[in-house]
């Protein structure tokens, strides 16, 4: 019998494995296994669009998978190069959503192939809300820091949101356009941060030197298509690393539905190629990713009072540098550049980026043009060079999910914001606007777009820590309430949500839980 | 969905099989020969059958026609150990049946048929009838006729014509793929063939004209000595499968397809798109990536390009042209007359096609200079210039759009309900 069996290779499973498997302990990971299959580009972005004949290979797929998602979301649901880190998520974990963009992976490394890198530490005010040791914490954020390799420290504004500088290299150089937002800003910060606005460099997981196998960024503006060097975080590459161990065994191609728990272990029940199995295991770790956590949780205990799940609202925009009008394209890092943070009425604050738009298709933007298509693409081949874009990510007490289990054993998810949520879009749309324009950016009429429910893939706190739980809740140590020997590692067990990148977090929540794990079973 | 069919290496059911794969759908085919695509289990027609427990629907297709006999009995009871099979007792039954199919057919052909369309309708399942099938692969009675018509420099025009109703084979699979995944309540016999009928001697002459592409003299002869050459025939003692066919064709009542057409939300290809050896109508398909790549790209497309396109509508979508209008292909600029925002929300489907021009035109070199400028810098002077330009144009094409538009969506439109898959 295993000692754990962790549920999920993504950057919570990874995490979590790592103290126990440098604890001795006999580890089995299982996932879904997919793989994706059409390479991501080699070469830079510019340099392939304008000579690759076969450019349509990772842009659109040669079986037209841009095409068939053409009503998706998020431009990374449409690349080709990303199809198998989505693909069939909500069918084969028995999740079912309405009003709620449901997204999750069965692929190795899970969501981490697609993510932003975004990283950020939960201050201590923010840790409050959760039943932990900040110390404990702290430690388990530099751990994974460390390990994941990130950068874009400099003693900017935003190094106290971020707070993770100690762990992180030198940025990746600006883009021009980038160059001059935050030059004005050096000018005009006195004022913006008396509105509550701070800009910084972006703080992400994409390596400005290189480390272990992985190859700095070159600017090469990939990212989105996925990077061929490595330079950007997935935890395909700590995988890796695990199966270099002799106690850690990896078996792709499982899924779980449920477990069931015995005196002193467990046994998580699922399917693999048709077959159903039973895997017995003295722990489990559930870290499956939010969403198909929570179902497993909810379907193995036959929870049949709905749970809330937890989403950061997010809203998108455009910013036009007049100044720019006409700027040639450059390389440029294709991930978060700057990050802002946005103060806004009750306590509230917001957490965005902005982007170059040189890595993303033109297609991207022209559907949302109220204009016909040829003078669409008109307008954007002249305006887009001189634009950037930016997202606005919102705390999750502004969202309003719950998840419910139905008879036949599926999960569903109801999408909502709460009543709140208008007037702080309202406020965040005004306030960037003001603040982007002392920065020589406009925000485009019409531009600032909110998503659906869900859309930001920010599930969490479905099955929250408290240091009282009950039904639905964890312990501080993670262990599932009435299902001793179930620990929730990802996202689902996170305490609150705020505006920030959460990923560091679970990451680093799962080393914590992994720590306290190996302690007890090692000792 | 998980389909068992049988007769799936004939002329509809191989063209059906493919058709649902590429639909997503799970395929068993169970025939004597190893089918080259889905799972496989052998079957000879009268085996009973054991089957697995996750087939969802059963299309029987079936039927006899390779051997030197042709035995309606045997078929009858073939069809029945199938239906009957204790595996098969609660999974939905599709047969494909004939347009002859009654009780008091001219021939046994006709009336087996019409014998299994009882059992199958007893048991709650499906019958369908195709009209005269044409297109694709050169099988099953449009093999024959095909081959006949390469050979042979003249042929009978039959008089009186009898009337047939065509229907292409991928329209056919369609439709019998539709009828296995709606399940029409209150809709068990089903027609799938053209509204209005051609005569069977016109269709021979497109299928000479367009398909053979060669000149075929027709000379006007009774129907009635037809008749009589099938029964000297069968009264020698020969009895071949292709005859009983013949036999049935003389004997085809007029149907009306129309309702059963509307309500599986099939429109059929017409005989013009259908019968070309690219029987998909590609090349209008290609003429549509013309003018739509082109008035995006603002350029005329590679032919890697089209082909690109042409592939994404036949693989995505039904893969049928939406019927632009011959004067957008030759100018691709006109396209902005049925190209609004307002527009493409209440035409699905040309809002495809236009984002599959802009997504596939744009994944190109020539797409990179369109849509970036190569990366090139641009003077300020000359991109105020362009701005103004661009909205200008926009500003016209508002004026003129209520004029034009109108009347060239009319075809679009009845054409994209049924252009979805």
């Amino acid at each position: 019998m295993f000692d754990v069996i962790v549920v999920g290779s993504g950057p919570a499973g990874v995490s979590a494995s790592f103290p126990l498997v440098a604890a001795g302990l006999r580890v089995l990971m299982i996932d879904g296994g997919r793989e994706n299959r059409v390479e991501p580009p080699a070469g830079q972005y510019l340099v392939e669009r304008a000579r690759a004949r076969d450019q349509s290979r990772w842009m659109v797929g040669a079986d037209f998978h841009a095409l068939r998602q053409v009503s998706a979301v998020s431009p990374k649901l449409r690349a080709p190069t990303q199809a198998a880190t989505f693909v069939d998520f909500s069918g084969a974990n028995r999740v079912s959503g309405s009003n709620f963009a449901l997204m999750g992976s069965l692929a190795r490394g899970g969501l981490s192939n697609a993510w932003g890198c975004g990283v950020a530490a939960l201050s201590p005010g923010e840790l409050q809300a959760f039943p932990v040791d900040e110390g404990e914490m702290r430690a388990s954020y530099a751990t994974v820091s460390r390990r994941i390799g990130m950068s874009g420290a400099g003693p900017d504004d935003m190094k106290d949101y971020f707070g993770v500088d100690e762990w992180a290299d030198q940025p990746v150089p600006l883009d021009d356009l980038h160059d001059g937002v935050m030059r004005k800003y050096s000018k005009a910060r006195v004022g913006l941060r008396e509105m509550g606005f701070l800009l910084g460099r972006s703080r992400v997981a994409a390596l400005s030197t290189p480390r272990s196998g992985r190859n700095a960024c070159d600017l090469s503006g990939m990212c989105l298509w996925g990077c061929h060097r490595g330079a950007l975080y997935s935890s395909v590459s700590d995988l890796a690393t695990l199966r270099d161990a002799d106690n850690f065994t990896y078996r792709p191609g499982f899924i779980v539905d449920r477990f069931v728990t015995h005196d002193g272990y467990q046994e998580v029940i699922g399917h693999q190629g048709g077959m159903s199995e039973a895997i017995p295991g003295r722990r489990t770790v559930l870290a499956a990713g939010t969403l198909a956590t929570t179902a497993i949780a909810m379907r193995s205990l036959g929870m049949t009072r709905p749970l809330a799940v937890q989403t950061s609202p997010t809203a998108a925009f455009l910013l036009w540098l007049p100044a720019q009008l006409g700027a040639g394209r450059r390389p440029g890092f294709g991930l978060g550049q700057l990050s802002f943070s946005l103060a806004l009425e009750g306590g509230l604050s917001a957490f965005g980026s902005t982007f170059s738009s040189t890595g993303l298709p033109v297609a991207e933007f022209v559907r949302h043009l109220p204009l016909s298509r040829r003078y669409g693409a008109d307008v954007l081949r002249t305006l887009l060079s001189s634009c950037i874009l930016g997202n606005a990510f919102f705390p999750g007490s502004l969202s309003d999910n719950s998840a419910t289990l139905l008879t036949d054993g599926t999960v569903h998810f109801q999408g909502g914001f709460a009543t709140a949520l208008d007037p702080a879009l309202n406020e965040a749309r005004v306030k960037l606007g003001k603040a982007f324009r002392r920065l020589g950016a406009w925000m485009l009429p019409g531009s600032f777009t909110p998503s659906a429910p869900g859309a930001d893939i920010h599930y969490a706190c479905s099955l929250p820590m408290l240091s009282d739980p009950g039904p639905g809740q964890c312990t501080a140590a993670g262990e599932l309430f009435g299902a001793p020997g179930i620990f929730v590692a990802d996202g689902a067990s996170l305490s609150a949500l705020s505006a920030k990148s959460h990923t560091l977090t679970i990451m680093a929540n799962a080393d914590r839980i992994g720590r306290g794990m190996a302690a007890r079973l090692a000792g | 969905m998980k389909i068992l069919v049988t007769g799936a290496t004939g002329y509809i059911g191989s063209v059906f099989v493919r058709r649902a794969l590429a639909n997503g759908h799970g395929v068993v085919t169970a025939s004597r020969r190893r089918s080259p695509v889905g799972e496989w289990i052998p079957y000879q027609l009268g085996d009973a059958i054991a089957l697995s427990g996750d087939v969802d629907v059963i299309v029987h297709m079936a039927a006899d026609t390779t051997g030197a006999i042709n035995d309606p009995e045997a078929e009858f009871r073939a069809a029945v150990a199938l239906m009957d099979a204790p595996s098969a007792a609660d999974i939905p039954f599709v047969f494909v049946s004939s347009q002859t199919a009654r009780a008091d057919a001219p021939t046994a052909y006709g009336r087996s048929k019409w014998m299994i369309e009882q059992r199958v309708l007893a048991r709650g399942g499906w019958v369908v009838r195709p009209g005269q099938v044409y297109g694709g692969p050169e099988l099953g009675l449009f093999g024959t006729l095909t081959s006949l018509l390469r050979r042979l420099p003249v042929l009978p025009a039959l008089v009186p014509g009898p009337l047939i109703q065509p229907i292409h084979v991928e329209d056919c699979a369609e439709g019998l793929l539709r009828v296995a995944l709606m399940k029409p309540a209150g809709l068990h016999v089903i027609h799938l063939a053209a509204a209005e009928p051609v005569t069977f001697t016109e269709f021979l002459r497109r299928i000479a004209s367009d398909r053979v592409r060669k000149r075929v003299v027709f000379i006007p002869f009774p129907t009635v000595l037809l008749r009589g050459a099938i029964y000297g025939i069968r009264r020698i003692g020969v009895s071949l499968p292709v005859l009983d066919k013949l036999d049935s064709l003389l004997d085809v009542p007029r149907v009306s397809s129309g309702d059963d057409m509307s309500a599986l939300g099939l429109a059929l290809r017409s005989l013009d798109d259908g019968m070309p050896k690219a029987g998909n109508g590609r090349r209008r398909l290609l003429e549509e990536g013309r003018a739509l790549i082109g008035y995006v790209l603002r350029s005329a497309p590679s032919g890697q390009l089209l082909s690109r396109y042409v592939r994404s509508v036949e693989s995505v979508r039904q893969g049928r042209a939406l019927g632009l209008p011959r004067s957008m292909v030759v100018m691709p600029a006109l396209v902005a007359a049925i190209d609004s925002p307002a527009i493409l929300r209440n035409h699905e489907e040309l809002r495809w096609r236009i984002d599959a021009a802009t997504v596939i035109g744009e994944a190109s070199p020539a797409g990179f200079r369109r849509f970036m400028r190569g990366g090139q810098r641009e003077a300020t002077p000359t991109a105020v210039m362009r701005l103004a330009r661009a909205v200008l144009a926009e500003i016209a094409w508002r004026v003129v759009r209520p004029i034009l538009a109108p009347m060239w969506l009319r075809r679009i439109g009845a054409l994209q309900e049924s252009a979805r898959v």
